[in-house]
C-alpha cells in the first residue's frame, strides 16, 4: 500500500507543478519531512524528539471528481510518523461525497473534515500556514487522529449578509473515529493510568458527536469564527498493577469514559497586505472517569475544565520569505491557573497543569510548490507533554525544521 | 490637550488623503484589470462580496442556477492588483486560500492561464466562466463585468 502511494505521488509530482488531471480526476498531494529536536528529556510531540529525531512527516494524496456540475466525490490518504504514533501507516483521512444545491445550501456525507476554529480542517497540510506547530491548546497533536474528521454528514452553505460580508455556515452530525494504535487513545490511557499501573486503551466506542462553525468573513480583512465540538467516548483499558510495597503483580481492567465533552473556540484572524494577524480562545469541559476492577485502585469521577489561547503575527516580507511568531497560554484548570489543583489533576507539581509557549517561525518558498521552515519555541510547563517521564523539566526547548513539496 | 482647531485641519488632511487614496484605487482598477465572462453568463454586473465570495469559492452559482467557473490570471502585476482591490489579499495568501481548499476536498483547484489572451479565449470557450485580464484587452468573444 505504501509503495502504492508512493507511486501515486511521483505520478502527480511528474505530470505538472500544480494538479493532475486523469479522465476528470483531479490530483493534489504533499511530501513533508522535518527533524525535531527538544530538550533531552522532554520529547514533544514526537516521541524520541529529545535526541533529536527524524521521525516527523506527513505524506498526502488526494483524488476528487466532479460527477457533475453540482455534485463531486473524493479522498486523501494520509501517513504520518510522530516516533510513538503514526509511524507512516496509511489512513484514510477523508473521503465524501459533495451535493451543492446552492450557495446557501449545500450537503456532504462521509469521513468529513472537523471545522474546528480558523484552521483545523487544512492542519494536515505544512505549505497552507505559516508555522510548522500550529498553538498546541487548539491544534494538539496527541489529538488530530480523534478531531481530525467526523464520520456521517454535514449540511454547509454560505449566506450573503450585504455590505457586512458573508457568513459561512457547517454543521455535522457523526462519530469521530479513534483509533486504537493512534495517540488519542494513548492520550486517554495516560489520564487513567496511574504511577503503579500504567494501562493501555484496548477498545473505544464513540457516541454520537455534533459539531458547528459559523464564520464571518467581512470585507475589510477581518474572519471571526465560532465553533463548537460536543461528544462522549468510553473504553477498556488493561495493564498490571505492582504493589509498591510487596513488589507482587495483579492484572488490572478498567472501564473508562469521557462523558459530555464540550469544546468551544472562538477564533479572529485580520489580513492586511503582508500581516497576518489571528488570535483564538478555546475551552473545554468533560468529565473524566475510571472504574478499575481491582482493589488496589481507586475509583474516580473528575470534571475537567481547561481552557488556552495565543495571539499570532505572521508578515511577508518578500515572495520567498515569511516571519511569524505566537504566544500562547494552556491551562489544565481554568478556576486555578496558578495549579494549586496539581494533586486533584494527577500531576506531581503545579507547572505540570499549565503550558506557556513563545514561538518563532520562519518560513521560506524558494521556489513555487517547495516551502521551507526553520521554528524554535521557549516552553515554560509541561501539561500537553503526554509522553512525560519523571525527568522533565519546567523550562525546556523545542526546534524544528520541515520540508514541504505540494502540488 | 485636545484642540478643535487642530482636529480640523488634521481632519481635512486625512479626508484628502483618503480621497487621494480613492482615486489612486480607482484609477488604477480601471486600468489595471477587467472582469470578463463568458457571453452564456446573465449577470452584467457584481458587488465587489459577490466577486470576493466567487473567488474564494463561497458563491458557486450565477442566478439562473448554473455553477461559475472561475479562472486566474498568473500574469503578475494584473493578478496582485485583481487580488489586493478585489479580494484584499495577497498572490500568496490567495495560493493558501486555495491550498486548503485542495487539501481538504472542497473544491477543484481553479483552471490558470499565463497571459490575457489564453484567459479569454478559455472563458469564451468555456459556459459560465468567469475570469479577469489586464486592463483594455478583451475583445468581443467575451462580456464584461462591472464591479459595483
Amino acid at each position: 500500500m505504501k509503495k502504492a502511494l508512493t507511486a501515486m505521488m511521483l505520478l502527480a509530482f511528474t505530470g505538472s507543478a500544480h494538479a493532475v488531471d486523469l479522465a476528470g480526476v483531479e490530483i493534489h498531494g504533499f511530501a513533508s519531512q522535518g527533524y525535531i529536536k527538544t530538550s533531552p528529556d522532554n520529547n514533544f510531540p514526537v516521541s524520541n524528539s529529545g535526541e533529536g529525531s527524524f521521525n516527523f512527516n506527513d505524506f498526502a494524496v488526494n483524488f476528487s471528481k466532479e460527477v457533475n456540475p453540482d455534485l463531486r466525490v473524493g479522498l486523501q490518504l494520509l501517513a504520518m510518523d510522530r516516533g510513538s504514533y503514526g509511524k507512516d501507516k496509511i489512513t484514510l483521512d477523508w473521503a465524501f461525497g459533495d451535493y451543492r444545491v446552492t450557495d446557501w445550501l449545500g450537503f456532504r456525507a462521509g469521513k468529513i473534515k472537523i471545522p474546528l476554529g480558523l484552521y483545523n480542517e487544512s492542519r494536515d497540510n505544512d505549505a497552507a500556514r505559516t508555522f510548522i506547530f500550529l498553538p498546541q491548546n487548539e491544534y494538539y497533536d496527541y489529538e488530530r487522529d480523534s478531531v481530525n474528521a467526523i464520520t456521517g454528514a454535514s449540511i454547509y452553505g454560505s449566506i450573503p449578509a450585504g455590505s457586512a460580508g458573508t457568513v459561512n455556515y457547517q454543521f455535522q452530525v457523526g462519530t469521530t473515529p479513534i483509533p486504537l494504535d493512534g495517540a488519542s487513545a494513548r492520550n486517554y490511557s495516560a489520564y487513567i493510568s496511574t504511577v503503579d499501573a500504567p494501562l493501555t486503551t484496548t477498545d473505544v466506542n464513540s457516541s454520537t458527536a455534533f459539531v458547528h462553525h459559523l464564520e464571518w468573513r467581512t470585507p475589510v480583512g477581518v474572519r471571526a469564527t465560532f465553533s463548537g465540538l460536543h461528544t462522549s467516548f468510553d473504553g477498556t483499558a488493561t495493564g498490571i498493577y505492582t504493589d509498591p510495597v510487596t513488589s507482587a503483580t495483579t492484572p488490572v481492567t478498567a472501564q473508562w469514559k469521557f462523558d459530555s465533552w464540550h469544546r468551544y473556540i472562538l477564533g479572529v484572524e485580520y489580513l492586511w497586505n503582508d500581516l497576518t494577524l489571528a488570535t483564538e480562545y478555546q475551552r473545554d469541559d468533560y468529565t473524566v472517569s475510571a472504574d478499575y476492577q481491582n482493589p488496589a485502585l481507586e475509583n474516580f469521577t473528575s470534571r475537567q475544565a481547561s481552557d488556552g489561547w495565543y495571539v499570532s503575527a505572521a508578515y511577508r516580507f518578500t515572495d520567498w520569505f515569511e516571519l511569524g511568531g505566537y504566544y500562547t497560554e494552556i491551562y489544565a484548570d481554568r478556576h486555578h491557573r496558578n495549579g494549586s489543583t496539581f494533586e486533584d489533576l494527577g500531576v506531581g507539581a503545579p507547572w505540570q497543569t499549565w503550558q506557556k509557549e513563545k514561538v518563532l517561525t520562519l518560513r521560506f518558498d524558494p521556489v513555487r510548490n517547495l516551502v521551507l521552515k526553520v521554528e524554535g519555541h521557549l516552553i515554560d510547563g509541561t501539561w500537553n507533554m503526554s509522553e512525560y517521564t519523571d525527568a522533565s523539566k519546567r523550562n525546556w526547548y523545542l526546534v524544528a525544521t520541515k520540508a514541504t513539496v505540494f502540488f | 490637550m485636545f484642540h478643535p482647531k487642530r482636529f480640523c485641519i488634521t481632519g481635512t488632511k486625512i479626508l484628502l488623503l483618503l480621497c487621494l487614496i480613492a482615486w489612486g484605487q480607482s484609477s488604477a482598477h480601471a486600468a489595471g484589470f477587467i472582469v470578463i465572462a463568458n457571453k452564456s453568463v446573465i449577470e452584467s454586473t457584481l458587488t465587489r462580496a459577490e466577486l470576493q465570495g466567487i473567488y474564494l469559492g463561497e458563491k458557486v452559482k450565477w442566478g439562473n442556477r448554473k455553477h461559475i467557473k472561475i479562472a486566474v490570471l498568473e500574469e503578475e502585476r494584473t493578478l496582485k492588483e485583481f487580488l489586493q482591490v478585489m479580494l484584499g489579499k495577497t498572490p500568496s495568501q490567495f495560493d493558501q486560500h486555495w491550498v486548503r481548499m485542495v487539501t481538504t476536498g472542497k473544491a477543484s483547484l481553479p483552471p490558470a492561464f499565463p497571459d490575457s489572451q489564453q484567459m479569454i479565449d478559455f472563458v469564451a470557450k468555456t459556459p459560465n466562466a468567469i475570469g479577469f485580464v489586464a486592463g483594455g484587452q478583451t475583445g468581443d468573444s467575451v462580456k464584461t463585468i462591472a464591479i459595483k
